[in-house]
């Protein structure tokens, strides 16, 4: 019995901890709205319908822009994972906002692979491809990072920057996603991207 | 928590576990129709053998199901009984095929070895056989069988692995000789994936050095070790070349964030909630067995989350 208590007394301890911290978390993330940087670049690449998708279709929306591969285990499904539900979360808000996922491996990463992949996600997310200097130039805009590395079979993965970028409706960069902040967090500084929509 | 205090290894559903299972029924029904033909021939009816102060083997008819639970009384109900008996046990049989751990599969076991027992019996007879009498203070409890003591232990062992377990992906184990695996588990992948990530935790319980020098995954082709990074907002993959090694006494983690097992070329996606089994290869405790238990997209392992995992150690 002694030791349920200790176990019930944790468990408490614990919730109160985390109650502190998403309090904590959230108005310090309120408060670190970034200065606008020169971060992003005009967008021309495939989505996966196989239509050409441009900065044109990103006009007067907020968007988010991350970078990744579907031969990637752990990073990427669980972003696009988080992406999905936090745009359920927002719940009709979330047609103001349109996520981006960038293939950084347009070799494996075709039209029909980034399809078959996006079913799994929330559909509002739009998957791109395109030639290899197509993404590198975007990359390069974003001063996002990626590169090819040979594992121990014929394969390879990919090293990338797993930022989450936040755009605003005119296309300049007003903040990032951290994977790791409470989910709370993240939805605060969607709903404040979205929110200047309307101002 | 051992997963299999049998074979120290929980085998997916294989022919030498099937043998194993079939043997533990069998031997159950055996011995149940065995005591219930003596009972018949040696007892009579409701005439009590004390054996000792609290039991008695009293011979009775029993034509409802067990411990005279839903007794039936006309000749309809115990037709209805029958086929009701006989559709529940095929519905365990089918469940002991879906059965994640030892314990569970030989909880169904027992229930379904003790349920045909007197399924036959009422069959044959038209009703249960029961001789085994219980009393205290002149109380009876009602009479039951060989049978009914095999059901009762399956159900209790179906409890005691709800009670171990309260949901599929909790913590089990796999172990050979001094080596201990821990929870393997991976999670769901999106549409057409091609490789997902597994983890698991490994503690040498010797006194020898290992290592880990790779493993098999049922449904992919490959099977690499990363260790994975995130600085700077840069995600990095490494394999690990040559093996991990597993110093006598340590424990070893592949968790997010920091190193995981990469199984490439899927041959069909993950669905959470599903297991899979898979080999790890050491280089001297040689091939392990394990069972990955597949949790959603995104999703922790329950047990790490609070670390329930250590302390049931």
């Amino acid at each position: 019995m002694k030791a349920l208590r200790i176990v019930q007394f944790s468990l408490w301890a614990l919730a109160g901890f985390a109650a502190v911290m998403v309090v904590f978390q959230y108005t310090i993330a309120s408060r670190s709205i970034p200065a606008p940087l020169p971060i992003g670049g005009p967008i021309e690449l495939m989505n996966q319908h196989g239509n050409r998708f441009t900065q044109a279709d990103l006009e007067g929306k907020p968007y988010g822009v991350f970078f990744g591969f579907t031969h990637c285990p752990e990073v990427c499904p669980t972003t696009l994972m988080e992406v999905s539900s936090l745009m359920a979360q927002l719940g009709d808000e979330a047609d103001k906002f349109v996520p981006l996922f960038v293939t950084v491996d347009p070799e494996r990463d075709t039209v029909d692979a980034l399809a078959r992949y996006m079913t799994s996600f929330d559909p509002r997310i739009v998957a791109l491809t395109g030639s290899t200097d197509e993404i590198a130039s975007l990359a390069k805009s974003y001063r996002a990072y990626f590169r090819k590395v040979p594992t121990g079979g014929q394969g390879y993965t990919m090293d990338h920057t797993a930022t989450f970028y936040l755009m605003d409706l005119r296309g300049q960069f007003s903040g990032t996603l951290d994977l790791h902040e409470p989910a709370e967090t993240k939805l605060a500084k969607l709903k404040r991207l979205i929110g200047a929509v309307k101002g | 928590m051992k997963a299999d205090a049998m074979t120290g290894v929980t085998e997916p559903w294989s022919v030498r576990q099937i043998t194993w299972y079939l043997a533990i029924a069998l031997a159950v029904f055996g011995l149940d129709q065995i005591t219930k033909v003596a009972a018949r021939d040696f007892l009579e009816l409701h005439a009590a053998l004390p054996v000792t102060p609290f039991f008695n083997l009293t011979l009775n008819y029993n034509p409802g199901v067990t411990f005279g639970l839903f007794a039936a009384r006309a000749p309809l109900e115990a037709a209805l009984l029958l086929v009701f008996t006989a559709v529940v046990l095929l519905a365990v049989l089918v469940w002991i095929v879906f059965a994640g751990s030892f314990t569970e599969r030989l909880g169904f076991s027992l229930i379904l070895a003790g349920g045909v027992s007197n399924l036959v019996d009422r069959y044959q007879n038209g009703a249960v056989t029961d001789f085994i009498d219980l009393h205290a203070r002149g109380w009876h409890w009602p009479t039951f069988n060989v049978a009914d003591i095999a059901i009762v232990c399956g159900v209790a062992l179906l409890l005691l692995t709800l009670v171990i377990s309260p949901r599929s992906s909790v913590a089990h184990e796999f172990t050979a000789g001094a080596l201990k695996v821990d929870h393997p588990w991976s999670r769901a992948t999106p549409g057409g994936a091609k490789v997902a990530a597994g983890y698991l935790r490994i503690t040498n319980t010797g006194t020898e050095p290992d290592r880990l020098l790779g493993g098999r995954f049922e449904i992919a082709d490959g099977f690499e070790m990363h260790q994975t990074s995130l600085e700077e907002g840069i995600a990095r993959m490494r394999e690990l070349m040559g093996g991990i090694p597993v110093p006598a006494g340590e424990t070893i983690t592949f968790e997010p964030g920091r190193t995981h097992i990469m199984f490439t070329n899927l041959r069909r996606p993950l669905v959470a909630g599903e297991r899979i089994t898979g080999t790890l290869r050491f280089e001297k405790a040689g091939e392990v067995r394990v069972e990955f238990t597949v949790e959603k997209m995104g999703g922790q392992p329950d047990h790490q989350a609070h670390g329930s995992g250590s302390a049931a150690e």
